[in-house]
């Protein structure tokens, strides 16, 4: 192994480099360590194997098939003892307080309970795909989830489960497996490092939450994004004063959107700005360097040419109103 | 054979790293002592009473921050300070099955968060009776302090004198605000799960508080500006299930904007030779030039000095303009699934919102460059937004591998508005060639007139076709079409003393979008998903539009036991619009792994990497006297400007955080961490006399809280937080804005 050794030129005798050994030793461990991890992950039995449990397509079960779910409590006091807190808690109210509550999402129990304890002949989602599961969940919340199945979380194979648990949750009122963000942080990794950047919307700080824009069953909107109820960006709700409309609107506000010039999950600028000096932001548009191509930037500017170099305010020190004003064309008011 | 250097290090062991290793012990020592204390501690039970089990806490306590540095950044970015608090204070309460209870509720959560002087506070009360009704109130109040020295600031350099008057330097951003944002939201819906129920809510919006402004004219005055702006919503809605599997809503929303900021000169104010209070801006890099040649200051020596009368300035500016709007929005909405394997929902909005700023009033006293001593801007404005959406999407599962979606959206609005003001100036009739803030204003100048029927809409109409393909147990792909077409109109016919006509323009815009997803399970515990999406754009509206665009996103996680979980995220927005000479590109790439290991209850770790880079390059015209090194002349179409440049932004930034969780026993939990931000960016500085965002800092964030149950349902929490910000390279003649603030918290639990 060249690596470990090397031939000092001043000796003219092999020297074991040791610091080149280190590296080989810790990538060697990381990697035996990767292996064991993913061999003993490989040797988990995969969702074929296992035996089919009772899916969501299986043969329709009659009303005496139900055990309800005194029945389920006697084995399983543990869950049931903690589900009188549950939201859905309330199916049992149904059909004349006759409802049914584990087995509107479990199956039908009987075969289960005769079967003493079959985990076969019981619903377990655990062993459904994602679509079987949703398929489970939207028979009730499909109305309020209506863009749920064409959403891109579902397209991602993301199920309800994956962030919802009705018996294991942390936040009892959504049946969150864990808080906001920290769920959405873990597999949006990439999202993270922008709300700890200096500048950021508080959503680590709990102020705000990632649902609060953006609706991750899904809606019309790309990238998910909520809208306010005059189909005004999510960000008028808060951020009632640009919402408008104005006498002279900034065009790009409302035909662009606020991403035209901000970060909206952070930025090491302030105002969470796209770059760092405003007087850059404005000249990207507001420049008249190819008319033929952006005649309508060039008709926008109206005013006089100015100095960089003695403009030493932003741009906004003057044009204060700039998401819109309704009294002067150059946002001066 | 080991180097010689090699043996003398292994055989040298540091000092420190004793010290080190018998501090570790120590700490050790001390969580088992706690440990050994606390083991005998009963846990709190649930208080059953009146047919409910009610569970309640409270935390109280206090923070000491001790605060170096920028106290204006420090206040910008955390805002948090020693003082008192109530942390948490929370009552969850469910009737007991069978037991009679109050009418009102069966079950009822509150929580509160924040109080006492936090800059976040929050609320949320949630209700239920069976199947009655449901209700959730949520409200959140924000301070919202901004003191960054950026956006305006007024670079007034030390030593700028006239007549033994120095000018203070401003320490403060000149748009600075400090307001309170104060949100309620609430949502009651009846029979929530009946055939039909009902739906109702009310939500606040409240933004208040002073902030500073300005107003370019001769000086730049500075302005108190007081915000007050609030909307109130209301809605109803009807939900009717005709079928077990269908959803038809009605709904009307209206809310209702008020706008009232109001504007005042702010101070400091200067004097007159008459003793009247005056003040000559905040912008002085060099001394305010004024009308009869001599300095700005005639005597630095008064309280306050005495400013030459014949200098730009303001002795008395307000302005109001209270703006009302409404914005009535009807919607339908629709949901079925009752056709087998077809999934259909649809929804429609129609908003016919207006606007209405009945009287504006402008007052202005002073002097501006143009000799004007006095004007008086009066009018009003009006303007609506009508805005009509349609959409319809359809999933229909073709066959168990095969799945087609398809989504049309259409959306139009139009913004009409009008705009009437009229501006009467009054010019120094006495010296009309030496105006004088000392001479009476004076006769009214024929109104200047502005009229303005403006408009502003976009039509938008959207289809997107994807087809689904399960190709294995462990692959899905799919493939997706959408074609956009996107029409912008614009007008703005100004009849002004400053523009003679406007500009109407129509701009058609269509894309063509390609979009290619994969689902892959290449074992049980591991999961990849991407997608990929081109479009091209036929047009486009301003040079940052994008005629080309591109979007790789890939997910991963991998779960290899039940106690370890890895994942990562990447995600590249590229973005060109290739035109001579803008030749604009963008990118916004971000990337995160992360690893979560929590072998049992004792211990954890949870590690975080992310790097994002947002880069931007557009060529844009500028003028300058003192231009950058090698810049480029300016094209023809620039006009006037004499330079091209790149526009060029790049801020990569690194962020990584660990988490380290130590929970000996049940009754202690200890986390301890470190979050760092580190930003090494570069950009084209147009103006060397700015005062640009720092694109070289750092922000870190250690941590360490620890949580003991020292006795049945009583807790004790301490936590240490370290905010340390610092910055690099040019930031600019401004004031140093790193800070660096220890935050201590302690807390007392109590759970009943």
């Amino acid at each position: 192994m060249r690596a470990l050794w090397v031939r000092r030129v001043c000796y003219q005798e092999p020297v074991f480099d040791v610091k080149r050994m280190r590296r080989v030793l810790y990538c060697a461990s990381l990697g035996l360590f990767c292996l064991f991890i993913f061999r003993s992950g490989l040797a988990q039995p995969t969702p074929k194997q296992l035996q089919p449990a009772a899916s969501s397509k299986a043969i329709p079960a009659g009303p005496s098939d139900f055990v309800g779910s005194e029945t389920c409590a006697t084995c399983h006091d543990e869950v049931a003892k903690k589900f009188s807190s549950n939201p859905h808690q309330r199916l049992a109210l149904e059909h004349g307080n006759q409802g049914i509550s584990c087995e509107g999402c479990h199956g039908a129990g009987k075969a289960h309970v005769d079967g003493g304890g079959d985990v076969t002949k019981i619903r377990q989602f655990k062993n459904l795909s994602a679509k079987e599961t949703d398929e489970t969940c939207l028979t009730c919340h499909a109305g309020k989830h209506a863009n749920f199945e064409r959403s891109k979380h579902a397209e991602a194979g993301v199920s309800c489960l994956s962030c919802h648990s009705v018996h294991l949750s942390a936040s009892k009122a959504d049946l969150l497996k864990a808080d906001q963000p920290i769920l959405c942080y873990t597999c949006h990794k990439n999202v993270r490092p922008a709300f700890s950047q200096a500048f950021h919307h508080q959503v680590n700080e709990g102020l705000m939450s990632c649902s609060d824009c953006h609706d991750p069953h899904g809606t019309f909107q790309p990238q998910q994004l909520r809208t306010t109820d005059d189909q005004n960006a999510i960000c008028t709700k808060c951020h009632t004063d640009t919402a408008g409309p104005y006498a002279y609107e900034h065009p790009v506000v409302k035909t662009g959107g606020c991403i035209a010039c901000h970060s909206p999950h952070g930025s090491p600028n302030p105002r969470m700005l796209k770059v760092s000096n405003v007087n850059t932001l404005c000249l990207q548009c507001h420049s008249s360097v190819n008319l033929t191509k952006f005649p309508n930037a060039s008709s926008e500017q109206g005013g006089p040419v100015h100095n960089q170099a003695t403009q030493y305010n932003a741009c906004t020190t003057c044009h204060t109103q700039i998401h819109g004003s309704n009294t002067a064309f150059n946002f001066f008011r | 054979m080991q180097s010689r250097s090699s043996m003398c290090k292994s055989s040298h062991l540091p000092g420190h790293g004793l010290s080190r290793f018998a501090a570790a012990l120590g700490v050790g020592a001390f969580i088992l002592t706690l440990s050994a204390a606390a083991q005998n501690a009963p846990e709190p039970k649930e208080t059953v009473r009146d047919g409910y089990a009610a569970h309640q806490s409270i935390d109280v306590g206090g923070r000491i921050a001790d605060q170096s540095g920028s106290l204006s950044m420090y206040d910008t970015l955390v805002n948090l300070h020693s003082g008192p608090r109530i942390f948490q204070q929370s009552i969850d309460m469910h009737a007991v099955p069978k037991a009679p209870h109050f009418f009102l509720f069966d079950s009822l959560m509150a929580t509160n968060i924040g109080y006492g002087g936090d800059p976040e506070n929050n609320t949320v009360l949630r209700m239920s009776k069976g199947k009655i009704y449901d209700f959730q109130g949520m409200f959140r109040r924000d301070r919202q302090y901004f003191d960054y020295d950026l956006l305006g600031n007024p670079l007034i350099p030390a030593g700028v004198t006239s007549n033994g008057y120095t000018f203070p330097q401003v320490e403060h951003a000149p748009h600075l605000f400090n307001t309170v944002r104060r949100m309620t939201d609430t949502n009651l819906t009846l029979f929530p799960v009946a055939k039909v129920s009902f739906r109702a809510g009310y939500s606040q919006n409240i933004n208040q508080g002073p902030s500073y402004s300005s107003l370019h004219n001769g000086a730049e005055a500075q302005f108190l500006q007081n915000w007050r702006n609030s909307t109130d919503t209301w809605f109803g809605a009807v939900d009717w299930k005709p079928f077990p599997r269908t959803l038809l809503t009605l709904q009307e929303n209206i809310s209702h904007y008020k706008g009232d900021t109001n504007y005042q000169l702010a101070p400091p104010f200067l004097q007159l030779p008459n003793g009247a209070p005056v003040t000559l801006g905040y912008d002085q890099v060099t001394l305010p030039s004024c009308n009869d040649g001599n300095p700005p200051i005639v005597n630095g020596g008064t309280n306050p000095p005495t400013v030459n009368p014949t200098c730009a300035g303001y002795q008395q500016f307000s302005r109001y303009a209270p703006m009302r709007t409404l914005f009535p929005t009807e919607e339908f909405r629709f949901q079925s699934s009752d056709i087998k394997n077809v999934q259909v929902n649809g929804r429609f909005h129609y908003t016919g919102a207006s606007m209405k700023m009945p009287q504006f009033n402008e007052n202005f006293t002073g002097l501006d460059d143009f000799g004007i001593r006095q004007w008086n801007i009066t009018g009003y404005s009006t303007a609506e937004r009508v805005s009509v959406t349609g959409d319809l999407g359809i999933a229909w599962q073709l066959s168990p591998r095969v799945s087609l979606a398809e989504q049309y959206d259409f959306w139009n609005f139009r913004q009409p508005a009008d705009n009437y003001l009229s501006e009467i100036d009054h010019l120094d009739d006495v010296n009309p060639n030496t105006p004088s803030m000392l001479d009476p204003p004076g006769a009214p100048q024929p109104p200047a007139i502005t009229l303005a029927h403006n408009f502003l809409g976009q039509k938008t109409e959207t289809n997107t076709t994807t087809l689904g393909w399960k190709a294995s147990s462990w692959a899905s792909f799919s493939l997706g079409y959408r074609y956009r077409a996107r029409t912008i109109g614009y007008a703005m016919p100004l009849v002004t003393d400053f523009l003679a006509n406007g500009t109407a323009y129509t701009l058609p815009i269509h894309e063509n979008a390609g979009i290619l997803g994969a689902v892959l399970h290449p074992s049980s515990q591991w999961k990849i998903d991407g997608t990929f999406e081109a479009a091209f754009d036929d047009n486009a509206y301003y040079q940052l539009d994008p005629r080309q665009s591109y979007r790789y996103q890939v997910h991963s996680m991998w779960t290899p036991t039940g106690t370890v979980t890895i994942t990562g995220a990447f995600d590249d927005l590229e973005r060109r619009d290739n035109q001579t000479l803008v030749n604009h590109v963008d990118h916004n790439r971000s990337a995160g792994i992360g690893a979560e290991i929590s072998p049992n209850e004792h211990y954890g770790f949870d590690l975080n990497y992310g790097y994002i880079d947002a880069y931007t390059r557009t060529g844009l015209c500028y003028s300058s006297t003192a231009p950058l090194a090698g810049a480029q002349a300016a094209p023809a179409d620039c006009g006037t400007n004499t330079y091209l440049g790149t526009g060029y932004y790049d801020e990569p930034t690194q962020s990584a955080s660990i988490d380290v969780m130590l929970s000996p026993n049940k009754h202690v939990t200890s986390h301890a961490g470190y979050r760092i931000n580190a930003v090494n960016g570069t950009t084209e500085y147009l103006n060397p006399l700015a005062v640009p965002g720092s694109l070289q800092s750092h922000y870190q964030t250690p941590f360490f809280n620890v949580k003991w149950a020292v006795a049945a349902g009583w807790g004790l929490r301490g936590e240490w937080n370290l905010y340390d910000y610092s910055e690099g390279g040019p930031v600019g003649p401004t004031a140093p804005r790193a800070f660096q603030t220890n935050l201590c918290t302690l807390g007392l639990h109590y759970d009943f």
